[in-house]
């Protein structure tokens, strides 16, 4: 599989405090992977850095052999790398439609695309409802839809099942599968059952540092990581 | 916003069109000054309002555009080319470059700092409006700015209102449709810069398409004024006039379309009614917009439609 991602010795730092410390990895293209590890072990701040919403203090990231370092985060979302925020981030004010209709606009995506992305999440009956009066499960529904329209070579899921009842989930994990045979997928999600289920490969942090990288079965064996996430010794 | 409000939206304006057009009938003076100045207040208004509720920019400079507009119509019309027409279209053009530079200088920055810069260059513009007397007219401003002109002749005062009514219906109506198109649905979107930067698009340029098309319009208004005033002196480049758009905004409503006129309409309504008790008319305005903030955010026109509502509400509930 060809390398799509290549992140080379990425820092950064708040204070004293690094909350990213020299990471280096790649991703290859069709390949789903789940980046897993404990509260505060710098994997959100990891994908701040990659997608731009964070400077990072040193490091190299380039995309598809292209360095992309110093582009900014619209630069960086038309290239091809789209993400999910962690907490829902859309536009509160905006019905469903036109949420839909922003992101279309960002990847020139035509209206007959946002009508079929609609039927296909069954965002239809949502259509002229402002998006601050669906559920939450919508929500995120809506945010994967705008994720899709922006027609991204790598897309960035930032908890993705997070605070999601169990039939959403089960919904979740049928689309993602989908995605993941057209579109290269990194998942960052604390729920073990659907990273194992999902994630063909899994990257570990903790404070700041990937501290394994391999199949899921590696992973689950690995010393290192039970420790951390059971304590074990 | 739905169809059938847009649709509102559109039909309000063209009714209000005929009934402002009814009024040019009566050739009453005193109706036709007071709703000549609605209009041009109105879309000084309504431009203020696609930066304050639609691109959620606070800006205190606003006046520099209305002033800008009125001084080129002025300007272009005594001394160049003695048509109101074509000073007003002259201003309208010359005032994109001027926007596109304020915009470019301002922009960069949010919240109280923008408000602080835009508010910094109008007084900027005021300074230069009083100052640079040879060609402004300092503190006496410009008087015996032309209504007849080479090709248009609107010195009657109902063909000067006509002039100021198809602009104010088209402005309007143009305005609301540039709203509702995608680029307005892009400028809706700076409600969530982060979100908006996520989905590739540049931040920086939509608020500069916004802050550009609110200069326009506002130097319409201002043109408009200084041709249907005649004469037009630095006040209307100070702080305060820059402050009353969004006052109006607030009164009427800046989450609707049409609620910076109705602000207008009660503004208006309010200043003339109160000039008898000048010395209370700003205590006046002041108590009403508290209660306005403290109780109705949506303005007068969200009140309105909030009492509506629930009248259909219960009117609901009793048919069941």
């Amino acid at each position: 599989m060809r390398e799509i991602l290549r992140v080379e010795n990425l820092s950064k730092s708040f204070g004293k405090f690094k909350a990213v410390d020299n990471v280096s990895f790649n991703l290859r293209e069709l390949e789903i992977t789940a980046l897993i590890g404990p509260n505060g072990a710098g994997k959100t701040t990891l994908v701040n850095l990659v997608t731009k919403k964070l400077k990072p203090d040193q490091g190299r990231i380039l995309f598809m052999g292209r360095d992309i370092t110093n582009l900014n985060s619209y630069q960086i979302t038309r290239l091809g790398i789209v993400r999910t925020f962690q907490i829902v981030n859309l536009f509160p004010t905006l019905t469903v439609y036109e949420n839909l209709k922003v992101a279309a606009l960002g990847s020139k995506t035509n209206n007959k695309e946002i009508e079929m992305i609609m039927s296909e999440l069954r965002l239809d009956k949502y259509k002229d409802v402002k998006v601050m009066n669906v559920s939450f499960g919508v929500q995120k529904l809506v945010e994967l839809a705008m994720a899709l329209l922006l027609k991204p070579k790598l897309l960035i899921l930032d908890e993705p099942a997070a605070g999601l009842p169990r039939e959403d989930r089960k919904n979740l994990m049928r689309i993602l599968k989908e995605i993941g045979e057209k579109i290269t997928l990194l998942v960052i999600e604390h729920d073990m059952e659907f990273v194992f289920e999902l994630a063909q490969r899994i990257m570990v942090m903790n404070r700041g540092k990937i501290i394994a990288d391999g199949k899921p079965d590696d992973i689950i064996n690995n010393s290192i990581v039970r420790e951390i996430y059971l304590g074990e010794s | 916003m739905n169809k059938f409000l847009r649709d509102i939206n559109i039909i309000t304006i063209l009714i209000l069109g005929i009934l402002l057009g009814l009024i040019s009938l009566t050739g009453d003076r005193f109706y036709l000054y007071i709703s000549s100045l609605f209009m041009i207040y109105s879309l000084y208004a309504l431009s203020y309002n696609l930066l304050y509720g639609y691109a959620k920019l606070l800006s205190f400079g606003h006046g520099m555009f209305f002033a800008t507009g009125a001084y080129i119509t002025g300007l272009f019309t005594l001394r160049i080319f003695k048509d109101p027409l074509i000073g007003l279209l002259v201003s309208i053009i010359s005032t994109i470059p001027f926007a596109l530079l304020i915009g470019y200088i301002t922009l960069r920055h949010t919240k109280v700092y923008f408000a602080i810069l835009t508010l910094a260059l109008s007084m900027f513009v005021y300074a230069i409006l009083i100052k640079w007397r040879d060609v402004t007219g300092g503190s006496d401003g410009l008087v015996g700015i032309p209504k007849k002109g080479v090709i248009v002749d609107i010195s009657s005062p109902q063909l000067n209102y006509l002039f100021i009514l198809i602009f104010f219906v088209l402005s309007s109506l143009t305005l609301y449709l540039f709203i509702n198109s995608s680029r307005g649905l892009l400028i809706k979107a700076l409600v969530n810069e982060e979100r908006l930067l996520f989905t590739g698009h540049n931040v920086l340029v939509i608020r500069l398409y916004a802050f550009m098309i609110s200069g326009v319009v506002a130097a319409l208004s201002g043109s408009l004024y200084a041709i249907f005033m005649s004469v037009i002196t630095p006040d209307i480049a100070y702080w305060t006039f820059s402050a009353e758009p969004l006052i109006m905004t607030l009164l009427g409503g800046s989450d609707y379309y049409l609620g910076p006129l109705l602000g207008v309409a009660i503004y208006v309504s309010l200043t003339t009614a109160l000039a008898r008790f000048a010395e209370y008319w700003m205590l006046f305005l002041g108590i009403t917009m508290i209660a306005i903030i403290i109780s109705f955010r949506g303005g007068v026109l969200g009140a309105l439609i909030l009492i509506a509502t629930r009248l259909k509400d219960k009117r609901l509930k009793t048919s069941k």
